[in-house]
Protein backbone atom coordinates (compact mmCIF):
# COMPACT_ATOMS: atom_id res chain seq x y z
CA UNK A 1 0.00 0.00 0.00
CA UNK A 2 2.84 2.37 0.94
CA UNK A 3 4.70 1.50 -2.27
CA UNK A 4 1.51 2.26 -4.27
CA UNK A 5 1.12 5.63 -2.53
CA UNK A 6 4.77 6.48 -3.26
CA UNK A 7 4.36 5.50 -6.92
CA UNK A 8 1.14 7.50 -7.25
CA UNK A 9 2.75 10.52 -5.57
CA UNK A 10 5.77 10.26 -7.82
CA UNK A 11 3.57 9.95 -10.95
CA UNK A 12 1.45 12.93 -9.86
CA UNK A 13 4.60 14.99 -9.24
CA UNK A 14 6.03 14.13 -12.67
CA UNK A 15 2.66 14.92 -14.32
CA UNK A 16 2.52 18.28 -12.53
CA UNK A 17 6.05 19.16 -13.64
CA UNK A 18 5.19 18.03 -17.19
CA UNK A 19 2.09 20.29 -17.26
CA UNK A 20 4.13 23.21 -15.97
CA UNK A 21 6.68 22.60 -18.69
CA UNK A 22 3.96 22.32 -21.37
CA UNK A 23 1.84 25.33 -20.46
CA UNK A 24 4.33 27.86 -19.14
CA UNK A 25 7.11 29.80 -20.81
CA UNK A 26 10.53 30.70 -19.40
CA UNK A 27 9.32 34.05 -18.07
CA UNK A 28 6.34 32.65 -16.16
CA UNK A 29 8.40 29.70 -14.85
CA UNK A 30 10.94 32.16 -13.45
CA UNK A 31 8.13 34.22 -11.89
CA UNK A 32 6.81 31.05 -10.25
CA UNK A 33 10.23 30.13 -8.81
CA UNK A 34 10.88 33.68 -7.59
CA UNK A 35 7.44 33.86 -5.92
CA UNK A 36 7.81 30.49 -4.15
CA UNK A 37 11.33 31.37 -2.98
CA UNK A 38 10.20 34.74 -1.65
CA UNK A 39 7.08 33.37 0.07
CA UNK A 40 9.07 30.51 1.66
CA UNK A 41 11.69 32.92 3.03
CA UNK A 42 9.01 35.37 4.18
CA UNK A 43 7.16 32.65 6.10
CA UNK A 44 10.23 31.67 8.13
CA UNK A 45 11.25 35.30 8.69
CA UNK A 46 7.79 36.29 9.97
CA UNK A 47 7.49 33.14 12.09
CA UNK A 48 10.82 34.04 13.72
CA UNK A 49 10.20 37.77 14.34
CA UNK A 50 6.46 37.85 15.27
CA UNK A 51 6.16 37.58 19.08
CA UNK A 52 4.51 34.51 20.64
CA UNK A 53 0.77 34.87 21.27
CA UNK A 54 0.16 37.06 18.19
CA UNK A 55 -2.95 36.06 16.24
CA UNK A 56 -4.25 36.94 12.78
CA UNK A 57 -7.98 37.34 11.93
CA UNK A 58 -8.92 35.29 14.97
CA UNK A 59 -6.39 32.58 14.08
CA UNK A 60 -4.36 31.66 17.19
CA UNK A 61 -1.70 29.03 17.89
CA UNK A 62 -2.77 26.22 20.29
CA UNK A 63 0.15 27.17 22.56
CA UNK A 64 0.18 31.02 22.54
CA UNK A 65 2.78 31.22 25.33
CA UNK A 66 5.34 29.71 22.94
CA UNK A 67 4.00 30.18 19.38
CA UNK A 68 2.52 32.79 17.06
CA UNK A 69 -0.22 32.14 14.47
CA UNK A 70 2.31 30.90 11.88
CA UNK A 71 4.10 28.40 14.14
CA UNK A 72 1.61 25.49 13.75
CA UNK A 73 2.29 25.48 9.98
CA UNK A 74 5.98 24.67 10.47
CA UNK A 75 5.34 20.95 10.82
CA UNK A 76 3.20 20.73 7.63
CA UNK A 77 5.70 22.77 5.62
CA UNK A 78 8.46 20.54 7.02
CA UNK A 79 6.69 17.47 5.60
CA UNK A 80 6.31 19.18 2.19
CA UNK A 81 10.03 20.01 2.14
CA UNK A 82 10.87 16.40 3.07
CA UNK A 83 8.85 15.19 0.07
CA UNK A 84 10.66 17.66 -2.21
CA UNK A 85 13.96 16.38 -0.76
CA UNK A 86 12.84 12.84 -1.68
CA UNK A 87 12.34 13.99 -5.27
CA UNK A 88 15.94 15.21 -5.35
CA UNK A 89 17.04 11.62 -4.55
CA UNK A 90 14.77 10.29 -7.30
CA UNK A 91 16.11 12.76 -9.85
CA UNK A 92 19.68 11.86 -8.88
CA UNK A 93 18.95 8.17 -9.43
CA UNK A 94 17.26 8.84 -12.80
CA UNK A 95 20.20 10.96 -13.90
CA UNK A 96 22.73 8.27 -12.93
CA UNK A 97 20.64 5.55 -14.58
CA UNK A 98 20.39 7.57 -17.83
CA UNK A 99 24.13 8.27 -17.89
CA UNK A 100 25.24 4.71 -17.16
CA UNK A 101 22.44 3.24 -19.29
CA UNK A 102 23.76 5.09 -22.38
CA UNK A 103 27.35 3.93 -21.69
CA UNK A 104 26.18 0.35 -21.25
CA UNK A 105 23.89 0.19 -24.31
CA UNK A 106 26.46 1.75 -26.65
CA UNK A 107 29.30 -0.37 -25.24
CA UNK A 108 31.47 2.68 -24.59
CA UNK A 109 34.80 2.33 -22.74
CA UNK A 110 34.12 1.76 -19.04
CA UNK A 111 30.82 -0.07 -19.64
CA UNK A 112 31.85 -2.62 -17.01
CA UNK A 113 31.72 0.14 -14.38
CA UNK A 114 28.23 1.10 -15.56
CA UNK A 115 27.14 -2.54 -15.28
CA UNK A 116 28.58 -2.64 -11.76
CA UNK A 117 26.54 0.47 -10.95
CA UNK A 118 23.26 -1.17 -12.04
CA UNK A 119 24.02 -4.46 -10.29
CA UNK A 120 24.94 -2.65 -7.06
CA UNK A 121 21.97 -0.30 -7.20
CA UNK A 122 19.37 -2.96 -7.94
CA UNK A 123 20.94 -5.51 -5.56
CA UNK A 124 21.13 -3.12 -2.63
CA UNK A 125 17.65 -1.66 -3.25
CA UNK A 126 15.95 -5.06 -3.47
CA UNK A 127 17.85 -6.50 -0.49
CA UNK A 128 17.27 -3.36 1.58
CA UNK A 129 13.57 -2.95 0.81
CA UNK A 130 12.49 -6.57 1.17
CA UNK A 131 14.92 -7.93 3.80
CA UNK A 132 12.18 -7.99 6.43
CA UNK A 133 10.19 -10.53 4.36
CA UNK A 134 12.94 -12.97 3.46
CA UNK A 135 15.81 -14.49 5.50
CA UNK A 136 17.80 -14.96 2.27
CA UNK A 137 17.50 -11.27 1.39
CA UNK A 138 18.45 -10.39 4.97
CA UNK A 139 21.65 -12.41 4.54
CA UNK A 140 22.29 -10.77 1.16
CA UNK A 141 21.74 -7.32 2.70
CA UNK A 142 24.14 -8.08 5.56
CA UNK A 143 26.70 -9.40 3.10
CA UNK A 144 26.42 -6.30 0.90
CA UNK A 145 26.23 -3.72 3.70
CA UNK A 146 28.50 -5.15 6.40
CA UNK A 147 30.69 -7.35 4.22
CA UNK A 148 31.23 -5.07 1.24
CA UNK A 149 30.05 -1.47 1.65
CA UNK A 150 31.49 -0.84 5.13
CA UNK A 151 35.01 -2.23 4.52
CA UNK A 152 35.16 -0.58 1.08
CA UNK A 153 34.23 2.83 2.50
CA UNK A 154 36.68 2.51 5.38
CA UNK A 155 39.48 1.30 3.05
CA UNK A 156 39.07 4.21 0.63
CA UNK A 157 39.34 6.75 3.46
CA UNK A 158 42.25 4.95 5.11
CA UNK A 159 44.36 5.44 1.97
CA UNK A 160 44.59 9.08 3.08
CA UNK A 161 47.00 8.05 5.85
CA UNK A 162 49.52 6.92 3.24
CA UNK A 163 49.18 10.11 1.20
CA UNK A 164 49.51 12.32 4.28
CA UNK A 165 52.67 10.48 5.37
CA UNK A 166 54.39 10.82 1.98
CA UNK A 167 53.20 14.44 1.70
CA UNK A 168 54.76 15.16 5.11
CA UNK A 169 58.09 13.90 3.76
CA UNK A 170 57.90 15.72 0.40
CA UNK A 171 55.91 18.91 0.89
CA UNK A 172 56.42 20.23 4.43
CA UNK A 173 59.48 22.47 3.98
CA UNK A 174 60.69 25.06 6.49
CA UNK A 175 61.44 27.82 3.98
CA UNK A 176 60.32 30.88 5.97
CA UNK A 177 59.59 32.16 9.47
CA UNK A 178 55.85 31.47 8.99
CA UNK A 179 56.55 27.89 7.91
CA UNK A 180 58.75 27.42 11.00
CA UNK A 181 55.95 28.67 13.26
CA UNK A 182 53.48 26.37 11.54
CA UNK A 183 55.85 23.45 11.87
CA UNK A 184 56.34 24.11 15.60
CA UNK A 185 52.57 24.38 16.20
CA UNK A 186 51.90 21.25 14.14
CA UNK A 187 54.57 19.33 16.06
CA UNK A 188 53.11 20.29 19.46
CA UNK A 189 49.47 19.61 18.51
CA UNK A 190 50.26 16.33 16.74
CA UNK A 191 52.39 14.96 19.53
CA UNK A 192 49.98 16.10 22.25
CA UNK A 193 47.25 14.07 20.54
CA UNK A 194 48.97 10.75 21.20
CA UNK A 195 50.41 8.89 24.22
CA UNK A 196 53.88 8.67 22.63
CA UNK A 197 53.95 12.45 22.37
CA UNK A 198 52.75 12.84 25.95
CA UNK A 199 55.75 10.74 27.02
CA UNK A 200 58.03 13.64 25.97
CA UNK A 201 56.90 15.75 28.92
CA UNK A 202 55.61 13.01 31.18
CA UNK A 203 58.43 13.78 33.63
CA UNK A 204 56.85 17.18 34.39
CA UNK A 205 54.33 17.31 37.28
CA UNK A 206 50.57 17.36 36.52
CA UNK A 207 49.94 20.08 39.15
CA UNK A 208 51.60 23.48 39.77
CA UNK A 209 53.11 26.02 37.40
CA UNK A 210 55.46 23.50 35.75
CA UNK A 211 52.40 21.58 34.54
CA UNK A 212 51.76 24.40 32.04
CA UNK A 213 54.82 23.22 30.12
CA UNK A 214 53.49 19.70 29.59
CA UNK A 215 52.96 19.15 25.83
CA UNK A 216 49.20 18.52 26.19
CA UNK A 217 48.84 21.79 28.15
CA UNK A 218 50.74 23.78 25.52
CA UNK A 219 48.64 22.14 22.80
CA UNK A 220 45.44 22.98 24.71
CA UNK A 221 46.57 26.62 24.96
CA UNK A 222 47.27 26.71 21.20
CA UNK A 223 43.83 25.28 20.46
CA UNK A 224 41.77 27.25 22.96
CA UNK A 225 43.48 30.64 22.58
CA UNK A 226 45.25 31.11 19.24
CA UNK A 227 43.18 28.69 17.17
CA UNK A 228 39.92 29.90 18.73
CA UNK A 229 40.64 33.58 18.02
CA UNK A 230 41.35 32.79 14.36
CA UNK A 231 38.28 30.56 14.08
CA UNK A 232 36.02 33.22 15.60
CA UNK A 233 37.28 35.74 13.04
CA UNK A 234 36.69 33.27 10.21
CA UNK A 235 33.25 32.36 11.60
CA UNK A 236 32.29 36.03 11.83
CA UNK A 237 33.26 36.58 8.19
CA UNK A 238 31.38 33.46 7.07
CA UNK A 239 28.31 34.61 9.02
CA UNK A 240 28.21 38.01 7.33
CA UNK A 241 28.85 36.42 3.94
CA UNK A 242 26.08 33.88 4.58
CA UNK A 243 23.63 36.63 5.51
CA UNK A 244 24.39 38.54 2.30
CA UNK A 245 24.13 35.35 0.23
CA UNK A 246 20.82 34.36 1.88
CA UNK A 247 19.36 37.79 1.10
CA UNK A 248 20.44 37.49 -2.54
CA UNK A 249 18.86 34.02 -2.85
CA UNK A 250 15.67 35.04 -1.01
CA UNK A 251 15.14 38.12 -3.17
CA UNK A 252 16.24 36.21 -6.33
CA UNK A 253 19.02 38.69 -7.02
CA UNK A 254 21.53 35.90 -7.58
CA UNK A 255 22.55 35.30 -11.20
CA UNK A 256 24.08 32.15 -12.68
CA UNK A 257 23.28 28.65 -13.91
CA UNK A 258 20.82 27.74 -11.17
CA UNK A 259 19.22 31.14 -10.73
CA UNK A 260 18.79 33.38 -13.77
CA UNK A 261 20.07 31.27 -16.68
CA UNK A 262 18.11 28.67 -18.64
CA UNK A 263 19.79 25.25 -18.31
CA UNK B 1 62.03 14.78 -24.84
CA UNK B 2 65.50 14.97 -23.31
CA UNK B 3 63.95 16.63 -20.22
CA UNK B 4 61.61 13.70 -19.79
CA UNK B 5 64.51 11.28 -19.99
CA UNK B 6 66.59 13.23 -17.45
CA UNK B 7 63.59 13.46 -15.07
CA UNK B 8 62.87 9.76 -15.14
CA UNK B 9 65.44 8.59 -12.53
CA UNK B 10 64.12 11.24 -10.11
CA UNK B 11 60.53 10.09 -10.61
CA UNK B 12 61.59 6.48 -10.17
CA UNK B 13 63.42 7.40 -6.96
CA UNK B 14 60.35 9.25 -5.67
CA UNK B 15 58.16 6.23 -6.40
CA UNK B 16 60.60 3.98 -4.61
CA UNK B 17 60.64 6.34 -1.63
CA UNK B 18 56.82 6.37 -1.53
CA UNK B 19 56.68 2.59 -1.54
CA UNK B 20 59.20 2.38 1.30
CA UNK B 21 57.17 4.90 3.33
CA UNK B 22 53.92 3.00 2.61
CA UNK B 23 55.51 -0.27 3.72
CA UNK B 24 56.94 1.24 6.94
CA UNK B 25 53.60 2.86 7.82
CA UNK B 26 51.57 -0.29 7.09
CA UNK B 27 54.01 -2.47 9.05
CA UNK B 28 54.10 -0.20 12.10
CA UNK B 29 50.32 0.27 12.14
CA UNK B 30 49.74 -3.49 11.88
CA UNK B 31 52.13 -4.21 14.78
CA UNK B 32 50.54 -1.58 17.02
CA UNK B 33 47.00 -2.69 16.13
CA UNK B 34 47.79 -6.32 16.91
CA UNK B 35 49.62 -5.82 20.22
CA UNK B 36 48.39 -3.68 23.09
CA UNK B 37 50.94 -1.38 24.73
CA UNK B 38 50.55 0.46 28.01
CA UNK B 39 51.53 4.08 27.36
CA UNK B 40 51.05 7.13 29.61
CA UNK B 41 47.67 8.66 28.93
CA UNK B 42 45.77 11.59 30.44
CA UNK B 43 42.03 12.25 30.09
CA UNK B 44 41.43 15.78 28.80
CA UNK B 45 38.76 18.21 30.08
CA UNK B 46 36.66 17.90 26.88
CA UNK B 47 36.00 14.15 27.23
CA UNK B 48 35.52 14.47 30.99
CA UNK B 49 33.00 17.27 30.40
CA UNK B 50 30.92 15.09 28.10
CA UNK B 51 31.11 12.10 30.45
CA UNK B 52 29.96 14.17 33.43
CA UNK B 53 27.18 15.83 31.42
CA UNK B 54 25.83 12.40 30.41
CA UNK B 55 25.92 11.31 34.05
CA UNK B 56 23.77 14.33 34.99
CA UNK B 57 21.02 13.65 32.41
CA UNK B 58 17.75 12.79 34.24
CA UNK B 59 16.69 9.16 33.70
CA UNK B 60 13.27 10.17 32.29
CA UNK B 61 14.79 12.38 29.57
CA UNK B 62 16.18 10.43 26.59
CA UNK B 63 19.42 11.40 24.88
CA UNK B 64 19.27 11.99 21.12
CA UNK B 65 22.34 10.27 19.66
CA UNK B 66 22.79 11.76 16.19
CA UNK B 67 24.94 9.50 14.02
CA UNK B 68 25.99 11.36 10.90
CA UNK B 69 28.88 9.17 9.88
CA UNK B 70 29.49 6.58 7.19
CA UNK B 71 32.12 3.82 6.81
CA UNK B 72 34.65 6.39 5.52
CA UNK B 73 35.27 7.54 9.11
CA UNK B 74 34.74 4.13 10.70
CA UNK B 75 38.14 4.24 12.41
CA UNK B 76 37.23 7.26 14.55
CA UNK B 77 33.45 7.42 14.75
CA UNK B 78 32.79 3.71 15.43
CA UNK B 79 34.78 3.59 18.72
CA UNK B 80 33.23 6.94 19.76
CA UNK B 81 29.72 5.58 19.16
CA UNK B 82 30.52 2.29 20.90
CA UNK B 83 31.91 4.15 23.94
CA UNK B 84 28.85 6.42 24.19
CA UNK B 85 26.33 3.59 23.78
CA UNK B 86 28.06 1.48 26.44
CA UNK B 87 27.97 4.47 28.80
CA UNK B 88 24.22 5.02 28.18
CA UNK B 89 23.43 1.37 28.86
CA UNK B 90 25.64 1.14 31.96
CA UNK B 91 24.32 4.40 33.44
CA UNK B 92 20.72 3.51 32.46
CA UNK B 93 20.29 6.60 30.28
CA UNK B 94 17.63 5.95 27.62
CA UNK B 95 18.64 7.09 24.14
CA UNK B 96 17.31 7.45 20.61
CA UNK B 97 19.54 6.94 17.56
CA UNK B 98 18.88 9.38 14.74
CA UNK B 99 20.79 10.45 11.64
CA UNK B 100 20.85 12.93 8.81
CA UNK B 101 23.27 10.61 7.00
CA UNK B 102 21.54 7.55 5.50
CA UNK B 103 24.14 5.07 6.77
CA UNK B 104 24.83 6.34 10.30
CA UNK B 105 21.71 4.96 12.04
CA UNK B 106 22.24 1.49 10.47
CA UNK B 107 25.79 1.42 11.86
CA UNK B 108 24.53 2.58 15.25
CA UNK B 109 21.78 -0.07 15.19
CA UNK B 110 24.41 -2.81 14.90
CA UNK B 111 26.39 -1.47 17.90
CA UNK B 112 23.32 -0.80 20.07
CA UNK B 113 21.71 -4.19 19.33
CA UNK B 114 24.94 -6.03 20.18
CA UNK B 115 25.52 -4.11 23.40
CA UNK B 116 21.83 -4.31 24.41
CA UNK B 117 21.91 -8.09 24.06
CA UNK B 118 25.09 -8.30 26.12
CA UNK B 119 23.84 -6.02 28.89
CA UNK B 120 20.19 -7.14 28.84
CA UNK B 121 18.61 -3.87 27.70
CA UNK B 122 15.26 -3.64 25.89
CA UNK B 123 14.37 -1.96 22.61
CA UNK B 124 11.70 0.68 23.06
CA UNK B 125 12.45 1.06 26.77
CA UNK B 126 16.21 1.63 26.95
CA UNK B 127 16.84 2.60 23.36
CA UNK B 128 15.17 3.21 20.01
CA UNK B 129 16.42 3.76 16.48
CA UNK B 130 14.48 6.54 14.76
CA UNK B 131 16.56 6.07 11.63
CA UNK B 132 17.49 8.47 8.86
CA UNK B 133 15.77 11.69 7.81
CA UNK B 134 17.13 14.04 5.13
CA UNK B 135 18.59 17.25 6.52
CA UNK B 136 15.99 19.96 5.96
CA UNK B 137 15.63 23.07 8.09
CA UNK B 138 11.82 22.78 8.38
CA UNK B 139 12.21 19.26 9.74
CA UNK B 140 14.74 20.44 12.33
CA UNK B 141 12.40 23.27 13.37
CA UNK B 142 9.53 20.78 13.55
CA UNK B 143 11.62 18.51 15.80
CA UNK B 144 12.15 21.33 18.29
CA UNK B 145 8.38 21.87 18.59
CA UNK B 146 6.82 18.45 18.09
CA UNK B 147 9.41 15.68 17.93
CA UNK B 148 7.16 12.58 17.62
CA UNK B 149 4.78 14.50 15.30
CA UNK B 150 7.62 15.44 12.95
CA UNK B 151 9.55 12.14 12.98
CA UNK B 152 6.41 9.98 13.39
CA UNK B 153 7.93 6.44 13.25
CA UNK B 154 11.12 4.61 14.21
CA UNK B 155 13.32 2.72 11.72
CA UNK B 156 11.09 -0.38 12.04
CA UNK B 157 7.91 1.57 11.30
CA UNK B 158 6.57 1.67 14.88
CA UNK B 159 4.76 4.88 15.93
CA UNK B 160 7.21 6.78 18.14
CA UNK B 161 4.45 7.94 20.48
CA UNK B 162 3.66 4.29 21.35
CA UNK B 163 7.20 3.44 22.49
CA UNK B 164 7.66 3.65 26.32
CA UNK B 165 10.93 5.57 25.92
CA UNK B 166 9.26 8.32 23.87
CA UNK B 167 6.07 8.68 25.91
CA UNK B 168 7.21 11.77 27.80
CA UNK B 169 8.89 13.35 24.77
CA UNK B 170 6.86 16.08 23.07
CA UNK B 171 9.48 18.58 21.96
CA UNK B 172 13.24 19.18 22.12
CA UNK B 173 12.72 20.50 25.67
CA UNK B 174 12.01 16.91 26.76
CA UNK B 175 15.37 15.62 25.53
CA UNK B 176 18.12 15.21 28.12
CA UNK B 177 20.91 15.92 25.66
CA UNK B 178 21.91 15.77 21.99
CA UNK B 179 25.23 14.20 21.01
CA UNK B 180 26.36 14.58 17.41
CA UNK B 181 28.84 11.93 16.20
CA UNK B 182 30.01 13.21 12.84
CA UNK B 183 32.82 13.96 10.41
CA UNK B 184 30.75 16.84 8.93
CA UNK B 185 30.02 20.42 9.94
CA UNK B 186 26.58 19.65 11.42
CA UNK B 187 27.22 20.98 14.94
CA UNK B 188 25.77 24.43 14.16
CA UNK B 189 22.32 22.92 13.60
CA UNK B 190 22.05 21.56 17.13
CA UNK B 191 23.56 24.68 18.69
CA UNK B 192 21.28 27.09 16.82
CA UNK B 193 17.97 25.28 16.89
CA UNK B 194 18.21 23.08 19.98
CA UNK B 195 20.65 24.64 22.45
CA UNK B 196 19.97 28.25 21.42
CA UNK B 197 16.20 27.97 21.09
CA UNK B 198 15.22 25.58 23.89
CA UNK B 199 18.41 25.08 25.92
CA UNK B 200 18.99 21.37 25.22
CA UNK B 201 22.61 20.51 26.19
CA UNK B 202 24.75 19.52 23.18
CA UNK B 203 27.73 17.14 23.11
CA UNK B 204 30.04 16.66 20.13
CA UNK B 205 32.06 13.70 18.87
CA UNK B 206 33.79 14.75 15.64
CA UNK B 207 36.71 13.31 13.72
CA UNK B 208 40.06 14.79 14.82
CA UNK B 209 40.28 17.13 11.80
CA UNK B 210 36.90 18.70 12.62
CA UNK B 211 37.62 19.19 16.33
CA UNK B 212 39.46 22.58 16.17
CA UNK B 213 36.27 24.24 14.86
CA UNK B 214 34.42 23.33 18.07
CA UNK B 215 36.71 25.06 20.58
CA UNK B 216 34.85 28.41 20.52
CA UNK B 217 31.63 26.55 21.42
CA UNK B 218 33.36 24.71 24.25
CA UNK B 219 34.58 27.96 25.80
CA UNK B 220 31.14 29.58 25.49
CA UNK B 221 29.60 26.43 27.06
CA UNK B 222 27.36 25.93 24.02
CA UNK B 223 28.66 22.38 23.96
CA UNK B 224 29.14 20.50 27.21
CA UNK B 225 32.03 18.34 26.05
CA UNK B 226 33.75 16.76 23.08
CA UNK B 227 35.35 13.50 21.99
CA UNK B 228 37.97 14.54 19.45
CA UNK B 229 38.60 11.60 17.11
CA UNK B 230 40.08 8.35 18.32
CA UNK B 231 41.82 10.18 21.19
CA UNK B 232 38.42 11.24 22.52
CA UNK B 233 37.12 7.66 22.24
CA UNK B 234 40.18 6.35 24.14
CA UNK B 235 39.72 9.00 26.84
CA UNK B 236 36.04 8.08 27.18
CA UNK B 237 36.98 4.38 27.38
CA UNK B 238 39.43 5.22 30.20
CA UNK B 239 36.64 7.04 32.08
CA UNK B 240 34.25 4.11 31.57
CA UNK B 241 36.92 1.74 32.88
CA UNK B 242 36.91 3.64 36.19
CA UNK B 243 33.19 2.94 36.77
CA UNK B 244 32.41 0.39 39.50
CA UNK B 245 29.86 -1.26 37.16
CA UNK B 246 32.25 -1.27 34.18
CA UNK B 247 31.37 -4.22 31.96
CA UNK B 248 32.90 -3.28 28.65
CA UNK B 249 33.27 -5.14 25.37
CA UNK B 250 34.82 -3.50 22.34
CA UNK B 251 34.69 -4.53 18.72
CA UNK B 252 37.62 -2.18 18.06
CA UNK B 253 39.41 -1.29 21.35
CA UNK B 254 40.02 2.50 21.19
CA UNK B 255 43.31 2.35 23.14
CA UNK B 256 44.85 -0.03 20.63
CA UNK B 257 43.82 2.23 17.75
CA UNK B 258 45.19 5.20 19.73
CA UNK B 259 48.60 3.53 19.94
CA UNK B 260 48.58 2.86 16.19
CA UNK B 261 47.77 6.54 15.56
CA UNK B 262 50.57 7.37 18.01
CA UNK B 263 53.20 5.63 15.95
CA UNK B 264 51.83 7.15 12.73
CA UNK B 265 52.19 10.65 14.24
CA UNK B 266 55.76 9.90 15.33
CA UNK B 267 56.55 8.59 11.83
CA UNK B 268 55.13 11.76 10.24
CA UNK B 269 57.29 13.95 12.50
CA UNK B 270 60.40 11.87 11.70
CA UNK B 271 59.64 12.11 7.96
CA UNK B 272 59.18 15.90 8.13
CA UNK B 273 62.58 16.20 9.82
CA UNK B 274 64.20 13.84 7.28
CA UNK B 275 62.56 15.62 4.34
CA UNK B 276 63.80 19.00 5.57
CA UNK B 277 67.30 17.67 6.24
CA UNK B 278 67.44 16.32 2.68
CA UNK B 279 66.09 19.62 1.29
CA UNK B 280 68.64 21.78 3.11
CA UNK B 281 71.57 19.48 2.28
CA UNK B 282 70.67 19.64 -1.43
CA UNK B 283 70.14 23.39 -1.23
CA UNK B 284 73.56 23.91 0.36
CA UNK B 285 75.23 21.63 -2.20
CA UNK B 286 73.67 23.61 -5.08
CA UNK B 287 74.82 26.88 -3.55
CA UNK B 288 78.36 25.55 -3.18
CA UNK B 289 78.38 24.37 -6.82
CA UNK B 290 77.11 27.79 -7.99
Amino acid sequence: MLALKILLGFAAGIAFLGLLDRFTNTRSRRLLMVSFTFLGGLFYLLEFVIPPGTGFLGWQAPNPARDNFLSPLIEQIGQVVLVIGGFAFGLGLLNLAALHGRTLLRGRPGWVNSLAFFVAMVGMTVAGLFQANSPTLRTVHRLLFEGLYQPLGASVFSILAFFITTAAYRAFRIRSGEATLMMAAAFIVMMAQVPMGMMLTDWLPTQGWLAYFRIEQVSDWLMTVLNMAALRAVGFGIGIGGLAMSLRVWLSLEKGTYFGKEM
Amino acid sequence: MSDAITERPEVTAQRRQSRIIYAILAGLMAIFLLFELKLPFLVGPQARGLYEAVEKVPAQKPILLVLNWAPGTYGENYPQTEALIQHFFLARKPFAIFGIDPVGPSLGQEIAARQAERLGRTYGVDWVNIGYRPLQLPMILGMTRDLPGTLKRDAQGTELATLPLMRGVHSARDLGMIIDVTPSATLDIWIQYFHGAVGTPVGYAPTAVMAPEAYPYLQSKQIVGMLAGIKGAAEYAALLQQRPDASLAWKYPPMRAMNAVSIAHVLIVVLIVLGNYQYFTRHRRREEQA
